[in-house]
């Protein structure tokens, strides 16, 4: 498919963004991987992704640092970003740094897929 | 007048099928009573007793007439009009010698195979072609002359005389009977005023259809069971005299006095009539060898070709067996025979049809091997040619094939083309009236009660043959039979009745092959489609006819099905004929049991002998099947072999010699090949002698043991044996010999058992598909199967409209089910169903769906099981598809109209326009609701399992599973409580007429056999109810080795609040995520499933999720630390 849309997993934990991309699998999408923040924008210097989904808590770069210099990569790039740390001032910060929407912890795949299929659509 | 003086002409058995009730031995003792130097026996429109009364009234010192009462066409015998040619005539036809027999077998088969027409009818034009060697006697009140005479048609009367005068000459006579009706009375005078006229003789006959006057009643009990009438009905047909027996020549000189030649006649006709039928004689076919060949060389070089290629290098033993094998087979002229079945095995197996390894003794013989119709190495095995053919015993050869049972019938058809239809038939079975049958039949007649009749049908114990067996062995027949003079009589008339040929059928598997066509000796009929011989199975033996087995063996096809679905599923194909018979997974997948679809081994009794014998080698399945009989368990000999086997109990020979021949079986005698063995290595008995030897003490033939021991001893002194161990020994050989099974056919089938035991361990998924399309229209067996494959962890989708197939079918490695095993689906449904969705691709819709196929098979039951069973699940929800049914149905019906009388416009019938169902709701029914459908139509529990929701409970509380409880200690009474529900309920009237239930539990992990004795039962009654869950209270023992509960207290289930629905945890390692990926979409299910990792849960999205029915798969595969429920 030519017009496969293409989404960027930026997270430490390789077992969550193995699952991510597990429940993800249903759709026909171009996956990409990032392991830390710096990684994360480096990936969406060269290609510019459809969708990004954060996690807060990664050491050195966090979530919403990384989010803030993406978005001011890409603009208009939806940005989706989950944490466990879901206070008021912790989701406060996270939009203000530029993401469409957080999604709390405990996740929920069901709802994962059906707030990426809502964006994408 | 001298008793001799009048014979018996116009006789029918119980061989004219319920209008006749003479059994031939009570015929024949009853005329030898009466002095009658001979008889004839002149069924209906049939020959089917004339070999047994032949060969029996030979015996008796009797002669045998073999004749025939036939129809006569009103008009010819190819004219079958409704109303014209719907009465037909009678008349009756003996036989004065061999050329008037096989006239009259002709007469007989074109009555059957051209003249059928409610009754198989000659004519005119046959009997003048077939008359030679022919007696006519003008035959009963249905006769051409006497119905003549009644309608007062005198001339018509003469004209018919005349003309059959015309034919038969000085062999027709004038049949006089005089069963005191009143037309007889009538027009007998007219009759002997036409034998005057026309110098034709008078004969007299009685037309005997049963044996004394007072079984009157049997003949009318019988003439109702076969109208389906009671006694008490007055317009049912019937006798209206008690003349119609077998009278004394006494009686019947009183009744014809005023004629004497009619009496003296008949012996006149007797000394006509003396036919000899060549019994004894062998007749074997012929196969056609091409030319410069006789059948011995053409045998000899097609097994030597054949031999080569199952031995490299050949080896002396090899050829020294093969050349003594085709001496014996030439000498005895069966060359021929082993032709032909060699060609019809090998047409079957160039035509993709499978063949047994072999079946029965002919596995022993090294040429049949060669030639490819066995498949099992007989030296490897010790199997033996001797008990196959046995050069000292003039007998026929005997092989029987087994084919895959859906295509038996092109091998019979290709042998029917090669040899000629009128070579090749079918054989003819006779069922008889069983004890139980004729309580039943009778009763219904006598207008008795069905629940009296019932309750006294019962009370025949199984295996009485008789009904005095019967009252001899249960006291409470004899009391009932005492005390009520209604049971009395319905005992007395079944008594009667017991044994006598109730109807014909067409043996299973019997094939008759001939030299010349059939209708020179036998006579041929049509049934069903197919040729079949008048005469049955041992009859045709007799007359020297080659008959042959080709069976059909379900488990053969079942295989074919398997290997096709390997096929698919890997590529590749799998040759079953070349599996390694040492594999190890095998054997130890058979130590455990789980023998279920495993051919000959499918038995709960037989399982538990796999788990004691757990079995290592090939020799070992063999002797399963040999020790797996009513003898050798009933004398312990399968306790001996497993404790000898697995070194418990020391093995023991009578002598060094022994050891060689009994160290297979470690040191038991289970097999007829060994006790010859044993004859030939200690008696020094030829193997031919060990053979007579092992089939005299099989019978327990004293006289013959005894002669052959001295000749044993004999022999065994010669080789320095005392005669004191080869005494012994000789009776130990007696002792065995009586239970000992024929190893060439336990080898050939053990064989069949290991192959479909390899694919099960190898290739459950494609086995288990088979084996369930092999029995899908068995409910039981296909719920039975199903429930085996879920605990083997193997996946099965409901069906789907748009992928299932007829049969059981793989989709990635889940089994889907097949539309022949849907509940009121039957195949021409399946078949309309099919073919739409080849010609125009899947079903969009509802109304797709029936727009597309044939509603005159796919009606409206058909679509809501279809429905119900889940098909439809990708197209909508069961309820609300339900739902519109019946709109759905009217609308396609009525547009299906529209099209026939072309008022649709072409684009609304345009191929890509795929129609919508309009729903009024989209609701779907709450899963218990879903799954009592499903059990409704598939027989089981598909999506999920009444438990399911409850396997929380069950796991916190720790209660036991089935599984569990199977391996609890088999010498005690074990008190269990576990979660499950009751099924398959049976009530069970006790000897003190009590109530008691027996059924099964089933939970997640398996069923058990339950039974709730009377005062438990009394006390549970009310709140018994099927596939409902209870908490149950009992007791588990072994007894006979099988695990029972014996329930004590039955809980009905409710989960409460606080028992949540369950979900399962899995512990990701970043090592199997793969794996775990994989385990999760093949069980896919309702229970919700989550990650934990990190210290939080992820839920995965539903795609994901699982069902619990195979937990303990799931635990298997992704580890067992990492998966919990909660």
């Amino acid at each position: 498919m030519i017009n496969k849309k293409s989404i960027l997993i930026i997270d430490d934990e390789s077992t969550i963004r193995w699952i991510l991309k597990m429940a993800l699998e249903v759709k026909d999408l171009n996956i990409l991987e990032a392991s830390s923040g710096e990684e994360g924008v480096a990936i969406v210097r060269q290609i510019k992704p459809d969708l990004v989904i954060m996690d807060y808590k990664m050491p050195d770069m966090n979530g919403w640092q990384a989010t803030a210099l993406i978005k001011s990569i890409h603009p208009n790039i939806i940005i989706i970003g989950h944490t466990g740390y879901a206070s008021e001032l912790n989701l406060q910060e996270g939009f203000k740094s530029g993401c469409t929407e957080i999604l709390k912890k405990p996740v929920d795949l069901d709802e994962w897929e059906k707030t990426i299929t809502k964006y994408l659509a | 007048m001298n008793n001799a003086s009048f014979i018996h002409l116009h006789v029918h058995s119980e061989y004219s099928l319920l209008d006749g009730c003479i059994k031939i031995d009570d015929l024949l003792n009853k005329a030898k009573e009466f002095n009658m130097p001979a008889l004839a026996i002149t069924d209906h429109g049939v020959m089917y007793g004339i070999v047994e009364f032949f060969s029996k009234a030979k015996k008796k010192g009797i002669k045998p007439i073999i004749g025939c009462e036939l129809y006569l066409a009103a008009r010819t015998r190819f004219d079958k009009d409704a109303k014209l040619d719907k009465s037909s005539f009678h008349l009756t036809f003996l036989a004065k010698d061999l050329t008037g027999y096989q006239n009259l077998i002709k007469l007989v088969s074109f009555a059957h195979l051209e003249g059928f027409f409610y009754k198989p009818r000659v004519d005119y034009e046959l009997l003048e072609k077939h008359h030679e060697g022919l007696i006519c006697l003008s035959g009963c009140l249905s006769s051409p002359v006497l119905r003549n005479l009644l309608n007062n048609n005198y001339q018509e009367a003469l004209m018919h005389a005349n003309k059959l005068k015309g034919i038969f000459g000085n062999d027709f006579y004038l049949e006089i009977q005089d069963q005191g009706l009143e037309e007889q009375k009538a027009i007998n005078g007219k009759l002997i005023e036409i034998s005057n006229s026309t110098q034709i003789p008078l004969v007299a006959t009685n037309d005997s259809h049963y044996l004394n006057k007072e079984d009157a009643i049997v003949q009318d009990i019988l003439i109702a069971i076969s109208t389906g009438k009671t006694l008490s009905d007055k317009e049912r047909m019937h006798f209206s005299t008690t003349e119609f027996y077998f009278k004394s020549p006494e009686e019947m000189a009183q009744n014809f006095k005023h004629i004497p030649e009619a009496i003296s006649n008949t012996a006149v006709i007797a000394d006509k009539c003396n036919l000899e039928l060549p019994l004894g004689k062998i007749f074997l076919p012929e196969f056609i060898v091409p030319t410069g060949y006789s059948p011995d060389s053409y045998l000899q070089e097609l097994a030597m070709d054949g031999l080569k290629k199952r031995y490299t290098p050949l080896t002396e033993e090899v050829t020294n067996r093969f050349n003594y094998e085709l001496s014996v087979i030439n000498k005895m002229g069966f060359a021929s025979y082993f032709l032909i079945v060699a060609d019809f095995v090998s047409h079957a197996k160039n035509n993709n049809i499978s063949v047994g390894p072999g079946r029965g003794s002919a596995a022993g013989s090294i040429i049949a091997y060669s030639l490819g119709i066995t498949n099992i190495e007989p030296l490897k095995y010790h199997l033996l040619f001797e008990r196959f053919l046995n050069p000292d015993r003039i007998s026929m050869p005997d092989i029987d094939i087994d084919f895959c049972i859906d295509n038996r019938q092109k091998v019979i058809d290709y042998t029917k083309n090669k040899y000629g239809t009128d070579h090749v038939a079918q054989i003819i079975t006779f069922g008889r009236m069983a004890p139980r049958m004729a309580v039943r039949d009778v009763g219904r007649v006598l207008d008795i009660p069905l629940s009296e009749v019932d309750k006294i049908a019962k009370l025949i114990p199984f295996g009485s043959e008789t009904i005095e067996k019967a009252l001899a062995e249960s006291s409470e027949l004899n009391q009932q039979y005492l005390a009520k003079s209604q049971i009395k009589e319905l005992l007395d008339y079944s008594a009667k009745i017991v044994g006598i040929a109730r109807h014909s059928g067409i043996h299973a598997a019997g094939v008759v092959i001939s030299k010349d066509p059939l209708t020179t000796m036998v006579p041929i009929m049509e049934k069903d489609g197919q040729m079949v011989t008048m005469f049955s199975k041992d009859d045709l033996e007799s007359f020297g006819l080659l008959k042959m087995d080709f069976l059909g063996l379900r488990n053969l096809t079942m295989i074919s099905k398997t290997l096709a679905l390997i096929k698919q599923s890997t590529g590749s194909p799998l040759d079953i004929d070349t599996l390694p018979t040492d594999d190890k997974e095998t054997y130890d997948s058979l130590s455990t049991g789980s023998s279920m679809g495993i051919f000959q081994l499918e038995s709960q009794g037989m399982q538990a002998l796999l788990k004691t014998l757990q079995p290592t080698v090939f020799e070992d399945i063999i002797a399963l099947l040999a020790l797996y009989r009513p003898g050798p368990l009933g004398s312990g000999m399968d306790k001996d072999f497993v404790n000898c086997k697995h070194g418990r109990q020391k093995i023991a020979y009578l002598l060094p010699e022994l050891e060689p021949i009994l160290k297979d079986t470690y040191g038991t005698i289970l097999y007829q090949e060994q006790v010859m063995q044993i004859a030939s290595a200690v008696g020094g008995f030829s193997l031919s002698e060990a053979d007579t030897l092992r089939k005299a003490m099989g019978k327990k033939d004293k006289e013959k043991m005894d002669n052959m021991k001295q000749k044993f001893i004999d022999g065994a002194s010669l080789k320095t044996i005392p005669e004191k161990k080869s005494s012994a020994i000789f009776d130990m050989m007696a002792k065995f010999a009586e239970y000992g099974f024929n190893k060439s056919h336990s080898a050939a089938y053990a064989l069949i058992t290991y192959q479909t035991a390899y694919l099960k361990t190898h290739y459950p998924v494609e086995y288990m598909a088979a084996l369930i399309s092999s029995s899908i229209n068995d409910t039981d067996k296909v719920s039975q199967y199903i429930a085996e494959a879920k605990i083997m962890g193997i996946n099965v989708l409901p069906p789907d409209i748009n992928e299932s197939f007829n049969d059981f079918f793989i989709i990635n490695s889940s089994i889907l089910f097949g539309l022949a095993a849907i509940m009121n689906v039957g195949g021409n449904a399946i078949e309309s169903i099919l073919k739409a969705r080849e010609e125009n691709g899947i079903f969009h819709s509802l109304i797709d769906f029936c727009s597309r196929v044939d509603l005159r098979v796919v009606n409206k039951r058909v679509v809501e099981s279809l429905i119900k069973s889940g098909a439809f699940d990708t197209i909508g929800k069961r309820k609300a598809l339900l739902s519109i049914v019946e709109d759905t149905l009217n609308q396609a019906i009525k547009t299906q109209k529209e099209k026939d009388k072309g008022q649709l416009n072409m684009f609304a019938i345009e191929e890509t326009h795929h129609p919508k169902d309009i729903f009024v709701h989209e609701e779907e029914f709450g899963s218990k609701e879903l799954l009592r459908l499903e059990k409704e139509i598939l027989g089981i529990y598909l999506s999920g399992h009444p438990l399911q929701d409850h396997i929380g409970y069950v796991l916190n509380n720790e209660l036991p599973e089935i599984k569990n409880l199977v391996l609890l200690p088999q010498d005690q009474v074990n008190k269990i409580k576990m979660l499950g529900i009751l099924t398959n309920l049976k009530k069970k009237i006790t000897k003190t007429k009590k109530t008691m239930m027996v059924g099964t539990v089933e939970d997640l992990t398996g069923s058990l056999n339950i039974v709730i004795f009377p005062q438990k039962y009394e006390a549970l009654a009310h709140m018994i109810e099927e596939d409902k869950v209870y908490l149950i209270n009992g007791n588990l023992d072994f007894r006979n080795d099988q695990p029972q509960i014996m329930i004590d207290d039955i809980k009905e289930f409710h989960s409460n609040q606080t028992d949540k629905k369950p979900t399962l945890i899995i512990k990701p390692n970043p090592a199997n995520l793969e794996q775990i990926k994989t385990t999760l979409l093949r069980f896919p299910g309702n229970t919700p499933v989550f990650f934990e990792t990190d210290g939080y849960k992820i839920k995965l999205n539903s795609k994901y999720w699982v069902n619990t029915l195979n937990l303990e798969k799931i635990k298997e595969e992704i580890g067992k630390d990492l998966v919990s429920i909660v």
